[in-house]
């Protein structure tokens, strides 16, 4: 009887400490998420910070987007491979590490977190075309065509992606199958100036 | 007064505060309008603050580099670009100014390395191709006159060329004469000679050279060989190379270390300081030579450098084995200077005064010394 009251205590204990902190957790994103509306990402961040512990995936991905916001990117790259480190096969948290790689340019760090995703999920659209992107601004058409074509598969009506094959297929000495695919982006986009643009190459 | 100061020390923390926390945006927009001003001296010291912060990115790394090119400090602008081809290894920009950069530092080898990823657009108006057959040509023509009655005035002339095999890998060959008459020989010597450098990476290079000569006294031969091996690399300022060289002559075989550092300092003179020290093994005996050139920007185009060697030179080689001293007598003080002269885009002038203090080989005349001066003319047209 001793023994049962003594576990149900700690149960009781345990549950009441748990209901404190997640209480906490959610009032502090609250406060967060209305901090962030008001555009006061460094107070959105502090409200954070008290209730924040290392080994939450959530709290590092909110701290990265925040300090991301506010343009602190360095700190917020430090969250996002936190949270990359805590669920490594969680897209989400990669993509969200792409956008602070991004803005001070580290091509080779975005281009690595696209690689990895697309070992974890190789139809990935969206990393299928910024990677796609990545290398068609190297030049290199070859690996270009190979994602955006991935992409057309799946979306053959997305102009964005149609309109990238084509440059793509153009540019690595495909203009037969460029012609058909800025074709393709006129029909999506008629006088669309970039695939008139293409095909003015090709004539 | 004590008010001054108690109030400098309550603002003083704040301050120091105000700099640590200096933001991203905040560095973004201040080297910017550096940048856009033309401001370099304000955007250099910017970015000595901000980088140890973490505040790094591409464009921030490529604005620090531009404002120590401009400012001819072409060593931190290549570092600063090294460190904004770590973000993005295509970025045609970056490339572009380490290639220059390279050029800037004398380090064709370097500029090649990094022009190998430019597209080929921009490596066709640079005028860079992965290979070519005559990439440079070179001549020197080399007059000695010394105060020996029994030794005459030696004449030395060389032409060399060299041909780039690749973006990392160059060969340069060179043939040269060397004649003189001592107590009544002529001594002929033809020379054939050829360098291998291959980039291994941007801050590594390994070096291989061969140095053929058939000395002719009267109607004797006396063939040696000679085979180099150095390696390089490149530690922010700092040029270190290690080098060791095997020279087969009919008599002894001689073993040659050698270690080097260059300096480039700071400044539009583009001062630079190098020192040699070398060890050589020749017949169970081992002596050390040591070396010391300055070198630095006087004009617009013109170049001088002043050199001094220490020690017995009695078989010893320098410049990648290029030169080896195996005259009948041996220099043991050597020092001079060397004007180089950007004629233009393409062709370089040489000039160069050296004076030798050299002694006899000869047993009769042991620890007896004469004078020699020798005044050379060179040119080097790249193609």
């Amino acid at each position: 009887m001793r023994k049962f009251t003594l576990i149900a205590g700690l149960f009781l204990i345990s549950a009441i400490a748990f209901a404190q902190t997640n209480s906490e957790l959610q009032t502090a994103f609250s406060k967060s998420y209305v901090a962030e509306n008001a555009g006061n990402y460094s107070a959105a961040i502090n409200e954070l910070k008290p209730v924040y512990q290392a080994d939450s995936y959530i709290a590092n991905i909110r701290l990265g987007w925040l300090n991301y916001l506010s343009k602190q990117y360095t700190e917020s790259i430090s969250y996002f491979e936190k949270a990359i480190a805590l669920k490594p096969y969680a897209i989400e948290a990669r993509l969200g590490c792409v956008r602070p790689l991004s803005a001070i340019e580290n091509w080779e760090k975005v281009k690595s977190q696209y690689l990895e995703i697309l070992k974890i999920d190789p139809q990935n659209t969206t990393t299928n075309y910024w990677l796609g992107v990545i290398y068609y601004n190297r030049k290199d058409y070859k690996s270009a065509t190979k994602l955006f074509e991935k992409v057309v598969n799946l979306y053959p009506l997305d102009y964005d992606s149609v309109i990238m094959l084509a440059w793509a297929k153009l540019n690595s000495g495909s203009p037969a199958d460029a012609k058909i695919l800025f074709h393709q982006a006129l029909i999506i986009r008629p006088n669309d100036a970039s695939a008139l643009s293409g095909l003015k190459q090709i004539n | 007064m004590y008010k001054c100061l108690i109030l400098a020390f309550l603002f003083f923390p704040l301050l120091v505060k105000s700099q640590e926390n200096i933001t991203f945006q905040q560095v973004d927009s201040l080297t910017y309008q550096y940048f856009i001003k033309g401001n370099w001296k304000e955007l250099i010291n910017l970015s000595k603050r901000y980088e140890p912060m973490g505040i790094q990115s591409k464009v921030l790394f490529q604005r620090a580099g531009y404002a120590y090119f401009v400012t001819a400090d072409y060593t931190m602008a290549r570092e600063q670009y090294e460190k904004a081809l770590k973000f993005d290894l295509g970025d045609q920009v970056t490339l572009e100014y380490l290639y220059y950069c390279g050029l800037n530092l004398g380090s064709q080898e370097s500029a090649r390395y990094y022009a190998q990823n430019l597209f080929p657009e921009t490596q066709k108006r640079l005028e860079i191709a992965s290979f070519k057959a005559v990439d440079e040509l070179d001549a020197e023509l080399n007059y000695k006159s010394n105060d020996a009655t029994t030794r005459s005035d030696p004449s030395y002339y060389r032409v060399g060329i060299k041909t780039q095999l690749g973006y990392r890998l160059s060969l340069y060959q060179s043939v040269s004469y060397y004649g003189q008459t001592i107590d009544g020989s002529r001594t002929k010597q033809p020379e054939y000679f050829a360098l291998l450098k291959w980039k291994v990476t941007p801050k590594i290079q390994l070096k291989g050279a061969f140095h053929g000569i058939n000395t002719k006294i009267l109607s004797y031969s006396y063939p040696a060989y000679l085979g180099f091996l150095g390696v390089s690399t490149q530690i922010k300022r700092f040029n270190l190379e290690g080098n060791v060289s095997v020279l087969s002559l009919d008599t002894a075989t001689v073993q040659q270390f050698g270690i080097q550092a260059t300096v480039n300092l700071p400044g539009k003179s583009g001062v630079y300081l190098t020192s040699g020290l070398t060890g050589i093994a020749e017949n169970g005996t081992s002596r050390a030579v040591f070396s010391q050139s300055v070198g630095l920007k006087c004009l617009k185009n013109l170049w001088a450098e002043g050199n001094v060697t220490l020690g017995n030179l009695n078989n010893y080689n320098n410049l990648n084995a290029l030169y080896v001293y195996n005259a009948y007598d041996p220099t043991v003080f050597r020092t001079g200077m060397t004007l180089f002269y950007l004629l233009n885009k393409h062709i370089a002038l040489i000039g160069n005064f050296t004076y030798d203090q050299k002694e006899f080989g000869n047993n009769l005349n042991n620890n007896q010394y004469y004078n020699q001066l020798s005044l050379s003319g060179g040119i080097k047209w790249k193609l």
